[in-house]
């Protein structure tokens, strides 16, 4: 077992991954790990622009995890009643260029409502991403959505390239979605 | 009316609306677990507030270095609440407050500015 360990970070070293939260996710663990991402940003002297992208993303990732995510590998457990879904989420640095990538589970029926959002904006301008972004803030509130339904659209508009993201066959309930995003 | 005082948090601005002084401000960070519910007796205070003014000047200072997706939603919110104030006749101006190296809270104050057609909206580099 500590070997695996040992080759876990040294998969993630070579990726240039710096922190790599995996487990039970919540607004306790998003706000502890988001401020040692600060620091150590801080330490880096990454400029201010670049810091507060990193960190949006970072705050964006894992709320869409803990609002949006089942908690488990089973189907027995109910997907309303989740408290600390289980999620995963990386920073690395390599090239110069932070990457971000999240994951974590989520129901089958999740996925074509998601995917076809995500292919409708992955690839909008800029301007376009600027522009749709107050046109939805100034509508209501989905009562779909837990959030303001933005934080998608804020991913997309802090990152440098377009986003790219997966869905991975978990079984006949379940599948793994992932994203990544690169500042 | 009392003053709304709130002291900042890990995850939330420090919020000192006065009342006397006619001087509201919103100032450090916003990323709160629940956003509505964490700004609901905000706008509970500030309802009461603008229903008790008449014309006395109000200034509204915002000085937020980070604030989430859904927290960006409230400030909308907020503004146009303040807009339609001001449709009925109230004083009230706004200071979006940005350090000049935090390019993207310049950015994000120039959409409310562009989104706000009666508030009064300054940006000011600080």
């Amino acid at each position: 077992m500590i070997g695996t360990l040992y080759q876990y970070t040294c998969q993630f070293a070579q990726e240039g991954i710096f922190l790599c939260y995996s487990g039970p996710t919540s607004h306790e663990v998003l706000v502890s790990t988001g401020n040692t991402l600060k620091q150590f940003l801080e330490e880096n002297r990454v400029d201010k622009k670049r810091y507060y992208c990193i960190f949006s993303v970072y705050v964006e990732m894992f709320e869409n995890i803990i609002r949006y995510g089942v908690d488990c590998f089973g189907k027995d457990l109910c997907v309303e009643q989740c408290r600390c879904p289980y999620g995963i989420i990386t920073v690395g640095l390599f090239n110069d260029q932070f990457t971000l990538k999240c994951g974590n589970i989520i129901a089958l029926e999740q996925k074509n409502k998601l995917k076809q959002y995500l292919n409708s904006i992955q690839s909008m301008s800029p301007q376009i991403i600027r522009d749709y972004y107050r046109e939805k803030r100034k509508q209501n509130v989905d009562p779909e959505c837990k959030g303001a339904g933005l934080g998608l659209l804020e991913i997309i508009r802090k990152s440098n390239q377009p986003i790219t993201f997966s869905f991975d066959y978990i079984d006949d309930y379940f599948l793994f979605f992932s994203m990544t995003a690169v500042i | 009316m009392k003053n709304l005082q709130i002291p900042k948090t890990k995850t939330t601005p420090e919020i000192f609306f006065n009342c006397s002084a006619n001087e509201l401000s919103i100032k450090g960070e916003s990323f709160p677990e629940n956003t509505s519910e964490y700004y609901a007796p905000v706008f509970d205070w500030l309802e009461k507030y603008l229903e008790n003014i008449t014309d006395q000047e109000v200034v509204v200072n915002v000085e937020l270095i980070y604030f989430n997706s859904s927290s960006s939603k409230v400030l909308m919110d907020l503004f146009d609440m303040l807009e339609e104030s001001v449709q009925n006749g109230k004083q009230i101006s706004v200071n979006w407050r940005y350090d000049e190296d935090n390019e993207m809270a310049a950015e994000y104050g120039e959409d409310f500015m562009e989104d706000l057609e009666h508030l009064p909206f300054h940006l000011v580099e600080i």
